[in-house]
């Protein structure tokens, strides 16, 4: 997670999952779309990889104000979700 | 492959997580949790344990269900025994899993590495029990030798699948018949020894030919048996020949309870050291004669 503009939090495809092992890829195959109100710890995005489906959670409440497209690749650190912080 | 059919992955840093991820990056530590994609990391480090793998993170074989890098690895550190040691006692743990990368270039095959690993750690933490998950150093008993009497509790090498998928699977240096000494050794050297052996699920093998897998482990006196789902870490490895189901796992967990397996770990997640410690304890319970009858 980062704090990007004010009150906005990024969530990404943790960079700390499998830390020293990188070269995965995945593709973004369910995402919480723009104007959805969550809460903290829901899954917000869901990450197909070759071995597994990864669920993404937000780190915060609030309201997503930017999702990646569904079907996106993406790999550790891709930004796919950002929620503003208690927003709504 | 169906989405539904690959196991889903709730993914929940904690700090505990970060504690452990930040201790083996500063002892350059490398874990297999790391270089297998291992779907039990997150639960792993975030309770704050993980699986060390010595002899650095580049394998010298290439078996084909496998992510852990191939190629020419570097020359043995003599200070990472000492190092993975310091790494059990941050931790404080209590039961720990030492495996390695196959190190075909050692004239031991690494296996005076291995065994000082795990007296280091024991020096270090009196009272730890150790595991250690070794390669099969050729099949050379000296080697499997000094491993089993350096002072562990429990042995493991896995024979990883049945014998008719073993020269598709593995590195045409593995054998079926070589992995079944290396645990036969093993425990000639240490009768009380604990051994222990995994097979890996769903590479195309037949269920009569996986009994026959559990019933030549039980021949060569294996205690624990991990039965676990192959899943492909990436196109690079084998596709994934079948899911089984939980229904079938209980079964073949209870067809191996029937074989004599002073324990058996048989789910689609199950790696051979996931939960070690609680089947170390429940084998030798069961071996002691004083354990419950495992629940299925």
């Amino acid at each position: 997670m980062a704090v990007g503009e004010a009150g906005v939090v990024e969530v990404r495809v943790p960079r700390e999952l499998w830390p020293r092992r990188g070269g995965w890829r995945g593709k973004l195959v369910s995402v919480a779309r723009p104007g959805s109100r969550v809460e903290k710890g829901q899954v917000v995005a869901e990450v197909e990889i070759e071995k597994a489906v990864l669920e993404i959670e937000s780190p915060v409440e609030g309201v997503v104000v930017w999702s990646l497209p569904e079907g996106s690749e993406v790999e550790p650190g891709s930004v796919i979700v950002r929620v503003e912080s208690g927003g709504g | 492959m169906a989405v539904e059919a690959k196991p889903r992955l709730r993914i929940s840093i904690n700090g505990e997580y970060l504690r452990v991820a930040r201790l083996v990056e500063g002892l350059g530590i490398a874990t297999v949790c790391e270089s297998a994609l291992c779907p039990n990391i997150g639960e792993c480090w975030g309770s704050g344990t993980a699986t060390f793998m010595i002899m650095g993170d580049t394998c010298t074989r290439g078996c084909r269900f496998c992510y852990v890098k191939k190629g020419k690895p570097e020359p043995l550190d003599p200070g990472e025994p000492w190092r993975v040691a310091v790494a059990v006692k941050t931790l404080k743990l209590d039961y720990v899993t030492i495996t390695s990368v196959d190190r075909d270039d050692l004239p031991d095959g690494g296996a005076s590495h291995f065994a000082a690993t795990v007296r280091a750690v024991k020096k270090l933490n009196p009272g730890v029990k150790v595991e250690a998950l070794i390669p099969d150093f050729q099949g050379v008993r000296e080697h499997v030798e000094l491993v089993a009497r350096s002072g562990l509790e429990v042995l493991a090498h896995n024979i990883e699948t049945v014998r008719r998928l073993t020269p598709l699977v593995r590195d045409r240096r593995a054998g079926y018949e070589q992995s079944l000494r290396v645990l036969e050794y093993a425990k000639e050297a240490r009768p009380g020894l604990v051994t222990k052996s995994s097979i890996l699920l769903g590479l195309g093998e037949e269920w009569g030919e996986v009994v026959e897998a559990m019933r030549d482990l039980r021949s060569v006196g294996v205690d624990i048996l991990v039965l676990s789902q192959y899943l492909r870490p990436s196109p690079k490895q084998l596709p994934v020949a079948k899911r089984y189901k939980l229904s079938e796992f209980r079964e073949l967990a209870e067809i191996g309870r029937r074989l004599g397996f002073a324990y058996v770990v048989a789910h689609p997640l199950a790696r051979t050291s996931y939960k070690a410690k609680e089947a170390y304890l429940a084998a030798i319970a069961r071996m002691k004669g004083g354990g419950e009858e495992q629940a299925s």
